[in-house]
């Protein structure tokens, strides 16, 4: 059906692929590719010796400029194959596919297209996507076949919109150095007739069943030749369906090896070429959702919106108890205590690995059930290492129950301002009073964190000589406020109602942007610490508002601070204990 | 048997191309994840060795090996390196 010169000539190699060519041509045709009409480009599909090669007939329907080739002199390696398609295709931009059970991405042949003209030597990369949970040459040991594929592929209605093969292909296999470093090779490359010529096209050299490193060797040469600039193309990709391929579903190293091997023959060195790049655009929503991913591992930036969430109050209440749990870390305690019982040994008992490890109810029951009762207490701060906890809080069940209580209560009543925190350690605390603020629907109350996220001050006053909970004495309790940031971002809580305030409190809090406290909870252990709080920010706090202490019960020199300023303001509002060392009370 | 140094010498010289580093980056007892050194990479250099070398030696031994040291450890515990 051509009516005259394409632009765009695309070689797509095949073999054995009867279940795989029909998706790759139909996500090759102009019924799927957008942007790009059915004249604009000719594919060429050269069957490298398939007892049964596939037929132009079978494809009619797909509308597209095709031809079917059947190599002549089939050999494992597909790398002759690929320079007899480059021999006929008529555009002045050719793309070569060398393995044809890639699905295309809907827009990737007008965006190669397009970023073809942004250099006249470009060498256009695509990035590879393989279908499934993962690496496909470790799924398959895992159960990953071609009916588990086709169940994935027929759950995202790709047919009708090709980005949701993203959603089910997580894994990219060319990015092994990061989204933004060198690719090891592009399995649909494009560039221009007269480089492809310039090359040679792919070596015939690489005999490797699959072809082992020819196509590596290809993008390194195409890269290395003079003027040439790269263009990756982002947003779009190719799709690798599982099938007898030599390479990507390879279960045995030793085809990489030998690839590798054949390679380090012919060249004498093996180098990823890493030059400058150019990145060509538009990005998919759905493609930018699978970089944000693999570039931050679900750590999202905070969005200047609050995150506000809608519960039900049965699910409201269940989320906040688990997310309690998660803060103590009581869904960890077993690997706590296991790891526990490896304290002062030199050597790593074997059957810790293979025994105790998997059965610690059995094997150190007493010490769990004690490890159980002392994180429900939050007895943690007690302990001769108070960075024992493996959690994000210390502060025990009670009160992040009580906590939860004054946060509520202070919505409730209309309580005006702010929720703070000064001494957050891994922020546990103030993830509970965020995840409450954004149950609440509230958008406009900020939450502060208050830290030197460095670990505390010396004694510098006389009544701290003797509790010194310094860096150097007590490095588990200085957590860097990326660590802080990156919790808030794992439970979904991170925005820009989120304030950190880094720094020790004689130089941060007097004069801080925080206007009006509803909730101040105070855990700076120390006299210096809890008074310079107090003086910076009591008066901040609204009439109702709630002043929670940590440490009033188990640190002297808090409760000294706490008595003492309590005295010098004639502060007759009762304080409270809320477990063995927590207190509170409510400015009247 | 191969020589112990001169498998040193040939590990650093090809990681040095590799990863397009200088040859002070690269220490015995530095951690190749350290140096951007991926699973793919080690099986990569296995397969190079063993040209270079014209020695057979299993990928996984490139796996189960951190740094350089503890490859030629390994390589030695089983008769590949003097």
């Amino acid at each position: 059906m051509s009516t005259g010169r394409p632009e765009l000539s695309l070689i797509v190699i095949s073999y054995e692929m009867a279940r795989e060519l029909p998706r790759t041509l139909y996500s090759l045709s102009p019924r799927y590719q957008q942007g790009i009409a059915a004249d604009d480009y000719e594919v060429i599909v050269i069957d490298n010796g398939s007892t049964h090669p596939p037929r132009l007939e079978d494809f009619a329907d797909l509308g597209m400029n095709l031809q079917i080739h059947c190599f002549p002199d089939p050999k494992p390696s597909p790398v002759r194959a690929i320079n007899h398609g480059l021999s006929l295709a008529a555009a002045p931009l050719v793309g070569v596919n060398i393995d044809g059970a890639r699905l295309a991405s809907p827009g990737l042949l007008d965006a190669c297209r397009r970023a073809a003209r942004t250099d006249a030597d470009a060498v256009v990369t695509t990035l590879s996507f393989q279908l499934g949970p993962g690496p496909q040459w470790i799924t398959i040991q895992q159960g990953y076949d071609a009916v588990w594929e086709d169940r994935l592929l027929d759950t995202i209605d790709w047919r009708n919109n090709g980005y949701r093969l993203f959603e089910i292909s997580p894994f990219a296999e060319n990015i092994t150095r990061g989204w933004f470093g060198p690719l090891n090779e592009s399995n649909l490359i494009v560039m221009q007739q007269g480089l492809w010529q310039a090359l040679g096209g792919f070596d015939p050299a690489f005999e490797s069943p699959g072809g082992g490193a020819a196509n590596s060797d290809l993008l390194r040469r195409a890269l290395e030749h003079p003027g040439t600039r790269q263009v990756t193309v982002l947003g779009e990709g190719v799709f690798h369906q599982i099938h007898g391929g030599t390479h990507t579903n390879a279960a045995s190293l030793d085809v990489y090896k030998n690839a590798a091997r054949e390679y380090y023959r012919l060249r004498g060195r093996i180098r990823v070429v890493d030059a400058e790049r150019s990145y060509f655009g538009p990005v998919s929503r759905a493609a930018a959702e699978a970089y944000r991913r693999q570039l931050a591992a679900g750590h999202a930036a905070p969005s200047e919106a609050a995150t506000v969430m809608r519960a039900s109050p049965d699910a409201r209440s269940r989320y906040l108890s688990l997310l309690k749990s998660v803060l103590l870390n009581e869904t960890g305690l077993e690997t706590e205590v296991a790891l526990d019982s490896l304290r002062g040994m030199t050597q790593v008992p074997p059957a810790f690995w293979s025994d105790i490890l998997y059965d610690v109810p059995g094997k150190l029951g007493l010490a769990l059930e004690e490890k159980r009762r002392v994180r429900a207490m939050g007895f943690d701060t007690l302990s001769g290492d108070p960075g024992r906890s493996l959690g994000y809080t210390m502060i025990g069940r009670k009160r992040l129950d009580h906590l939860e209580w004054c946060v509520t209560t202070a919505l409730d009543e209309g309580v005006a301002g702010d929720l703070m925190e000064c001494g957050v350690w891994r922020g546990g605390a103030c993830l509970l009073m965020k995840a409450i603020l954004d149950l609440s629907g509230d958008q406009d109350r900020n939450l502060w964190l208050a830290d030197s996220f460095a670990g505390l001050p010396p004694p510098s006053q006389p009544e701290d000589q003797g509790l010194d909970l310094s860096r150097e004495h007590f490095p588990s309790l200085a957590v860097s406020r990326e660590r802080v940031e990156r919790a808030f971002a794992d439970f979904g809580l991170l925005d820009a109602r989120v304030r950190f305030l880094p720094g020790f409190f004689a130089d941060t809090l007097a004069g801080c942007a925080v206007e009006q406290l509803a909730v101040l909870r105070l855990d700076g252990d120390l006299y210096s610490s809890t008074m310079q709080a107090l003086e910076a920010l009591y008066d901040r706090v609204s009439p109702g508002g709630f002043i929670v202490i940590d440490d009033y019960g188990g640190l002297g020199q808090c409760a000294q601070a706490v008595d003492a300023f309590r005295a010098a303001r004639g502060i007759t509002s009762p304080i409270t204990m809320i477990d063995w060392t927590g207190a509170f009370w409510r400015k009247s | 048997m191969l020589k112990a140094d001169a498998v040193r010498a040939w590990i650093i010289g090809f990681l040095v191309s590799l990863l397009d580093v200088s040859e002070s980056e690269i220490k015995g007892d530095t951690r190749f994840h350290v140096m951007g050194l991926n699973s793919v990479d080690a099986v990569v250099m296995a397969g190079a060795m063993e040209e270079h070398f014209d020695v057979e030696i299993e990928a996984t031994l490139f796996l189960r090996n951190s740094t350089i040291d503890s490859l030629l450890a390994d390589m030695q515990a089983n008769g590949i390196v003097e």
